[in-house]
């Protein structure tokens, strides 16, 4: 293998595992505006709030090891969204979607500042939760890269077929494209919407975990980004599509990696940004996204 | 024919600020029937639809169903005691297809938890037996057997009518109401809607039918209602409201005697 085929192929590597925490951000991030019919704006603190809890608690503090710290997060995530649910949603049901929106952005404040201040306004550290790598010649696949790639495909495999076979699954979907039809189909809407957005929560709330594994730390304003790649790798794959959030995920995170090495770190943001700028230009409906109703 | 009324309503209102669409309605639908809900356009056929399946709250007036009273009534608990619609606008599930939207009408019946789902257990190959086999069935009767793996979006107009019939039934609904189901159909497809409901009712089911085809109706129908601006104006089979005057008023304008 030359040196610069290595190169690169490292590069797309390094980029997988770190797109495939965008993917499974995404993917939660999908899932709730699939079943809410809404963008939500607190969605990076809840993944800050599983960092918190899982990495931070579950990994360095408790030392729970990785596992029960995914599911940490996953519960901790869960319950902050249904703590969201009753406080932004269900306290307006038939409002105007502007005030889900705006209590949504209140909201997303009081956990951000609330966390600073009951946690801490510094980076904390995280322990590496395995430090193995495998090398292929000159190739490097660290053990967590696997991890996170194989964590990625465990939870998306188990939403695609909890959609498709199980009965709050199929009335999820219901619920996502017609909630009219659905509740004349005797589906409780509402309840159904509230273990919508829980999932999707606790799908941050994991990749929240995975995030602050993964790179040592974690912090209180980490939402803030999180949220915003989020957004950025679900309009890439079309919004409320999961495939194409996952796709978008794993694309947004390799075409950062390969724009670091062209320019420099400090413009990691800006090229994810930039690429969702210029897929809402060219192709507003998203990779995978089709006009209309296409919903998880 | 039994004489039992399965849907009842008295002295139903439903106002909007001054217009009373809907005006202290008393009627009754016998159980077993095909029942017609006829009136020029704004008399309140499809308020009344709304008002019995609960997305409307009624001003004034009880609603029975089965001799529970229903009135506010949220949707989801009127289709758990067996009432279920159709739409005046097509509310098919897109993107799913024909089998899939059927599938989702059968959601209560289904057992299956995630579990169940990635091992492949008894109680998923049961369910997936259960809604595939019931929904080939559904589809059959409704005459779609040949669109089952088609999206819905993709269906021609008058078979997505008829798909979302097939996905009513599939809640197994004692009684059917079916808001213009023949809209924008051609002759040929209404008649395949005729002879599907006829088909339904023979099953047993008791169906409340709003229609502007007339034909459909005095042809399908056992007894009819009609009303104009809110009011009930008559009541009674086809032949009663085909000479009624005041029907014939309503319709035409003036009085054709």
């Amino acid at each position: 293998m030359s040196d610069t085929f290595v190169y690169y192929a490292q590069l797309v590597v390094d980029g997988l595992a770190q797109g495939a925490i965008y993917a499974l951000m995404a993917i939660g991030f999908a899932v709730i505006m699939g079943s809410l019919d809404l963008v939500t704006f607190t969605y990076g603190e809840v993944v800050m709030l599983g960092a918190l809890a899982g990495g931070y608690y579950g990994v360095a503090i408790l030392k729970l090891g990785i596992w029960l710290s995914l599911l940490l997060g996953f519960a901790a995530a869960w319950l902050v969204g249904m703590f969201i649910d009753v406080v932004c949603y269900r306290r307006w049901p038939g409002g105007p979607p502007e005030v889900w929106l705006i209590t949504t952005i209140g909201i997303s404040t009081v956990l951000k500042s609330g966390s600073q201040v009951l946690f801490s306004t510094e980076q904390e550290f995280v322990p590496d939760v395995m430090d193995g790598m495998w090398e292929i010649g000159d190739l490097r696949v660290l053990h967590i890269q696997v991890l996170i790639i194989g964590v990625l495909f465990f939870l998306s495999a188990s939403l695609w077929v909890f959609l498709g076979k199980t009965r709050l699954g199929m009335q999820l979907r219901a619920v996502s494209m017609d909630k009219t039809a659905a509740a004349l189909l005797g589906v409780r809407v509402q309840r159904v919407m509230t273990i919508g957005n829980a999932i999707g929560c606790a799908l941050g709330g994991v990749a929240g975990v995975l995030l602050g594994a993964y790179y040592n730390s974690v912090f209180a304003i980490m939402g803030g980004v999180a949220g915003i790649k989020a957004f950025a790798a679900a309009v890439f794959g079309g919004l409320t599509s999961i495939p194409g959030a996952a796709l978008g995920g794993l694309l947004l995170g390799v075409l950062e990696n390969l724009g670091v090495d062209l320019f420099s770190s400090g413009w990691r943001d800006i090229i994810g940004f930039g690429v969702m700028i210029i897929v809402l230009l060219i192709k507003p409906s998203g990779l995978l996204g089709r006009k209309g109703a296409e919903k998880i | 024919m039994s004489e039992e009324r399965i849907l009842e309503t008295r002295e139903l209102s439903i106002h909007f600020g001054g217009l009373k669409a809907v005006d202290k309605v008393d009627m009754w639908v016998l159980r077993g029937h095909v029942h017609g809900i006829i009136g020029p356009n704004g008399a309140g056929k499809t308020t009344l639809f709304n008002a019995l399946t609960g997305f409307l709250q009624p001003t004034g007036g009880r609603i029975f169903f089965k001799g529970v009273d229903i009135t506010g009534f949220p949707s989801h608990r009127a289709a758990e005691l067996g009432l279920c619609r159709s739409f005046q606008n097509i509310k098919l599930f897109k993107t799913m297809t024909a089998i899939e939207n059927v599938r989702v009408g059968f959601h209560y019946r289904l057992r299956t938890t995630l579990l169940d789902a990635i091992f492949r257990t008894r109680r998923f190959r049961e369910d997936e037996r259960l809604t595939l086999e019931r929904g080939r069935e559904l589809l059959e009767t409704m005459r779609l057997g040949q669109y089952a793996d088609f999206k819905a979006a993709k269906l021609p107009y008058g078979t997505q009518r008829r798909l979302e019939i097939a996905r009513a039934l599939a809640s197994d609904p004692e009684l059917l109401l079916l808001d213009e189901p023949a809209a924008g159909m051609n002759p040929a497809e209404t008649a395949e809607l005729s002879a599907c409901i006829r088909r339904i009712s023979a099953g047993g089911r008791t169906i409340v039918v709003i229609e502007h085809d007339m034909r459909l109706i005095m042809e399908i129908c056992d007894r009819i209602t009609v009303l104009n601006q809110g009011l009930k104006i008559c009541e009674g089979d086809a032949e009663t409201v085909r000479h009624d005057p005041g029907v014939i008023q309503a319709y035409l304008g003036r009085s054709a005697g």
